[in-house]
């Protein structure tokens, strides 16, 4: 699963997700890209499931590219703890993205190809997606 | 040679800033007109035309912008804002050109044919430069390059920028030792355990992280 090597700081804050993505919203590497419509944190598992979910549903051919990384920690504290003494542990890594997001991006399959691997890898995501095409040979929603 | 462009009727806009949403909702698309030593004027052109316009052209075409029925003046789309969330154009740039000065642009590169490559060994066209810079008069900017990929037999062929025919009235302004195309060999499952590999040294990371907060 995808985690930082080394950060800076263990334990960040939550933040918030207003407004929508303002970079890494077209398509720069491939020629089909999923993108989502919510704002969300998607963890470092889920990135993950819906790789192998694409990966998988190609077989073989075709690339893929990963355009979100996890690198913001969620920390957790450990079952039936009471409240208080200081922040939870490090528990697992999240991506944020806000509403516009190319998540993913396919090149060398057919478009049906790329839809219906971008169905199934949309099913381990927690938002709703959108499967868009490269600029130039024309929108998605077109 | 004008009256074969494709036309474009545009008219003057008082509203500016956030205020053009309610353009938006009534269906006109707001963009502006710039060009060299020219004052931009702001302008709103018919969305549903400007789309239809949008799908038949390329981003070298000229057309003839008409603004309040005026004369017309060759113009370039220069660039169309789209809305990330609801892939809706919000906004379009139209280029004045002169027709007597050379103007830099990225001309689209597209492939044409099948590499064998790709279908007898079952590779991935890898499609490296997708954009060639060139200079050129504005009537003389080619729509696209095209590029035969025929000769990709195998996975180590390439085909380099210097390989594309460029007309003699265009300038080539992109290094001809690029790469544009090539095939990759096939994605094998084994891909998938060499990621799993990496999440278990991954594990550790956490764990080493500490001293790493004082930097």
């Amino acid at each position: 699963m995808l985690m930082p090597r080394r950060v800076k700081h263990r334990k960040v804050m939550r933040g918030r997700m207003s407004g929508q993505a303002k970079g890494g919203n077209t398509v720069a590497f491939g020629e089909y890209g999923l993108t989502t419509t919510e704002p969300a944190w998607i963890t470092s598992r889920q990135i993950e499931s819906a790789r192998r979910a694409m990966t998988r549903s190609v077989k073989r051919g075709g690339k893929i590219w990963i355009r979100i990384f996890p690198d913001k920690p969620v920390t957790k504290k450990p079952a039936e703890t009471r409240m208080g003494s200081g922040k939870g542990a490090p528990d697992h890594w999240v991506a944020v993205v806000k509403p516009g997001r190319v998540l993913f991006e396919m090149a060398g399959v057919s478009q049906e190809e790329a839809v219906e691997a971008m169905r199934l890898a949309s099913h381990k995501l927690p938002v709703a997606t959108r499967v868009i095409t490269k600029e130039g040979a024309g929108d998605g929603h077109r | 040679m004008s009256s074969s462009r494709p036309t474009l009727a545009a008219e003057t806009r008082e509203v500016l800033g956030k205020k053009v949403a309610h353009l938006r909702r009534a269906g006109r698309l707001p963009a502006v007109v710039f060009g060299h030593g020219k004052d931009s004027i702001p302008v709103t052109v018919d969305r549903h035309e400007f789309e239809l316009l949008r799908r038949r052209i390329a981003g070298s075409t000229l057309v003839e912008l008409s603004v309040d029925g005026k004369k017309s003046h060759p113009v370039l789309v220069h660039d169309v804002q789209i809305s990330p969330v609801t892939r809706e154009m919000l906004h379009a740039e139209l280029f004045l050109v002169r027709m007597t000065e050379e103007i830099t642009m990225d001309i689209p590169v597209v492939t044409v044919g099948e590499a064998p490559a790709v279908r007898d060994h079952g590779g991935t066209l890898l499609h490296a430069v997708e954009t060639l810079k060139v200079k050129a008069l504005p009537a003389h900017l080619p729509e696209r390059f095209e590029v035969p990929i025929d000769s990709l037999i195998d996975f180590e062929t390439q085909i380099h920028v210097r390989d594309i025919p460029i007309p003699a009235d265009v300038t080539l302004l992109t290094d001809p030792d690029e790469m544009v195309a090539r095939v990759q060999p096939p994605r094998v499952e084994i891909e998938a355990p060499t990621v799993e590999a990496e999440a278990v040294e991954g594990e550790a990371a956490p764990a080493a992280e500490t001293p790493a907060e004082e930097a």
